[in-house]
């Protein structure tokens, strides 16, 4: 049993589980640090899933779909924002009612687009995977970090410029100034419901990279409610990181761990439920400890209602 | 208020036909016949003694849940947890509702809805105690606790109540309840239970409660301003335990009705998110302890239009979730549609006058 835990092959999959985690997540910690509350990061993702097999299919190549994915769950967060913005609507209402609309409209689209029930695969494939050249070399590592998909490794690269956007450029900097403070921020003259349809408009954005991951890594297809919660979880890795996408990377490979050992385990008659528990569980746990150990004033997520 | 009432009517009315021809162009684009698929599904949900008991039996968990959020929401206490508050609810039911053998039919059925009820409770006091102590913010914290509970219960069916006959690979599923623990079927042979009249009297009684008690005003106060409360000397601390333990037990009863009248013992995805069709009833009411009735109705019509849809035509169920969608929006947008006029009317006079 502790062979499969940390097996190379668990890990590999850890990692491939986490990226649209962490895609999602980038894309959540831009509203997060506006402090808008995204609960329709799952609809965004899988809006953008859908259509990137669309544009994958329709015009022969995953970076078209990826980009008509990405577009799609963009004009989903522009209509989010919109509503939330410029209407004051509830953000949670909003979202789920977006995510309920997502579904549907996926499910429809299917139906009407490709004629077909359930699944509809790629067949000219979605990205390829990459053999990493001296990486691969390394004995244990090499199986891990070597072999995954292209995006994986962008994933990486994105996530790890996240960092340095919101904390070291002068965007990241008023973002996190309109969250924290609005009234100050105004007061600087910083357009606050600019930035912040900027941050629902880049969290369309990097849901709708998560969705594509989803539909064009590995098998290439797209099935009817295909995200299946993981926009929640995603959502679930931005407040246990706090938003700060170094973090998001661990928190997602952390629970990309905890859904690729509820497979594994199951050969030793582990249940996979309980392993599925852990994500939220310790969000949970990191939430408390955040609120009840303060580091510095929080924004309004730190406090009580929103 | 006459006018009000007619204004209110119209605005839902106008939502109505918006969504209906969403739904059109949708079917249409299908290649079917929309207004023969409509005239069909309605004559069916509303005109056929199954179709009636179908919309009904859908309608009753949401009321339940619906009222669950609405008490919550109505004192701006974001428990948007209900859906994990009723899988423990609905365990601890289908647990009592086939172990105590000894009891008689009526009390069986109580004493597995209160276990129910004081195990929602107790759940959502988790989240309570997080942010009175810590002020951790309710809502994050009770839509993590939603997964925990949903695999939780889950894992505590495998781990120690799992029916080893249980034929279905993926199925977990204890054992099924007593038969005297069912609750009564109000049309037979179909499904629709007597929860329908538990979520309508409830919703009656705690209108009655927020309308005419002490204990009702003082949550009123609660809702209109937190400060003026505090100033007014209410234990905020309490009532919000208080709301907590009402919301989640409320809501409670919607998963152990359920099992009792539906599933007769508690299985995997028994809920079918009703927790959160719930959270949209209470929207579509305006957090109304009375609004969540037709409220209800309507959502259950919804639902069972959809199987309708589904089984007569080539339209997948699931389009009705884009109508759901699209009205929920409405009745949202609605709502702000107003004040945002009005602010931008007195923007437009403030830059008139500088």
């Amino acid at each position: 049993m502790i062979e499969v835990l940390f097996s190379s092959s668990t890990l590999a999959s850890a990692l491939r589980l986490a990226t649209p985690l962490m895609l999602a997540a980038i894309g959540g910690a831009f509203t997060y640090h506006a402090n808008v509350f995204n609960i329709a990061l799952e609809g965004f993702m899988l809006i953008s899933a859908f259509f990137s097999v669309w544009g994958t299919i329709t015009f022969g190549s995953p970076w078209i779909g990826l980009l008509i994915g990405a577009a799609s769950a963009m004009l989903a967060s522009l209509l989010f924002g919109f509503l939330v913005l410029k209407l004051k609507a509830d953000n949670i209402v909003v979202g789920l009612a977006l995510n309920l609309g997502s579904l549907g409209l996926t499910t429809w689209l299917l139906e009407a687009i490709f004629g077909v029930r359930g699944v509809v695969m790629v067949e000219s494939g979605g990205f390829p995977t990459i053999d990493l050249p001296l990486i691969s070399k390394i004995p244990y590592l090499g199986n891990v970090i070597s072999g995954q998909n292209l995006l994986v490794y962008l994933t990486l690269a994105v996530a790890i410029f996240g960092e340095y956007f919101i904390y070291r450029n002068i965007f990241g900097i008023r973002l996190r100034a309109v969250g924290e403070y609005p009234q100050a921020a105004e007061s600087v003259g910083i357009s606050v419901n600019g930035y912040r349809l900027y941050s629902i408009l880049l969290s369309g954005l990097f849901a709708g990279f998560a969705g594509a991951f989803l539909t064009l890594s590995g098998a290439s297809m797209f099935s009817e409610n295909m995200t299946a919660g993981k926009g929640f979880i995603a959502l679930a890795a931005v407040f246990f990181s706090q938003g700060r996408p170094s973090l998001i990377i661990l928190a997602s490979i952390l629970f990309g761990y905890t859904e690729a050992t509820s497979v594994a385990l199951q050969q030793f008659g582990v249940p996979p439920q309980l392993m599925l528990t852990i994500p939220y569980l310790i969000t949970v746990i990191a939430l408390t400890l955040i609120s009840a150990f303060p580091r510095r004033a929080k924004n309004a997520h730190g406090t009580a209602s929103a | 208020m006459k006018q009000k009432w007619i204004d209110e009517t119209l605005k839902y009315l106008l939502i109505l036909i918006i969504a209906a021809i969403i739904g059109a162009i949708l079917i249409l684009i299908k290649g079917e016949d929309p207004l023969k698929l409509a005239g069909e599904v309605f004559r069916y949900a509303l005109g056929t003694r199954a179709g009636i008991a179908s919309t009904l039996r859908w309608a009753s968990p949401v009321i339940l849940t619906g009222l669950g959020i609405a008490i919550a929401f109505r004192v701006g206490i974001g428990n948007i947890g209900v859906e994990g508050q009723l899988s423990v609810a609905a365990l601890v039911t289908a647990i009592l509702g086939y172990s105590l053998t000894s009891l008689p039919p009526i009390p069986l059925k109580i004493v597995a809805i209160l276990g129910g009820m004081i195990a929602a409770a107790l759940y959502a006091l988790i989240p309570a105690f997080l942010l009175v102590k810590w002020r951790v913010n309710e809502i994050l914290s009770t839509m993590m606790l939603n997964y925990v509970a949903t695999w939780g219960t889950e894992y505590v069916v495998r781990a120690f109540f799992m029916e080893s006959t249980a034929v279905v690979p993926r199925l977990i599923a204890t054992r099924e309840i007593l038969p005297a623990a069912r609750l009564g079927q109000l049309m037979p042979p179909y499904d629709l239970n007597t929860s329908l009249m538990i979520g309508v009297v409830l919703c009656v009684l705690f209108y009655l409660m927020y309308r005419f008690t002490r204990l009702g005003y003082m949550l009123n106060t609660l809702g209109g301003n937190k400060r003026f409360a505090r100033y007014g000397g209410l234990n905020i601390t309490a009532l919000t335990f208080l709301v907590f333990a009402l919301s989640g037990a409320v809501g409670g009863i919607g998963g152990s009705a359920e099992i009792l009248g539906i599933h007769r013992k508690f299985i995997n995805g028994f809920s079918a998110g009703i927790g959160w069709d719930g959270l949209l009833v209470s929207l579509i009411a305006k957090n109304n302890p009375l609004g969540i009735i037709p409220a209800g109705l309507f959502w259950g019509l919804l639902k069972n239009s959809g199987f309708i849809v589904e089984r007569i035509s080539s339209v997948n169920r699931w389009t009705i979730y884009v109508l759901q969608a699209v009205i929920v929006l409405l009745v949202t947008a609605d709502l702000y549609v107003r004040p945002y006029l009005k602010r931008k009317a007195a923007a437009a006079k403030e830059s008139e006058v500088v």
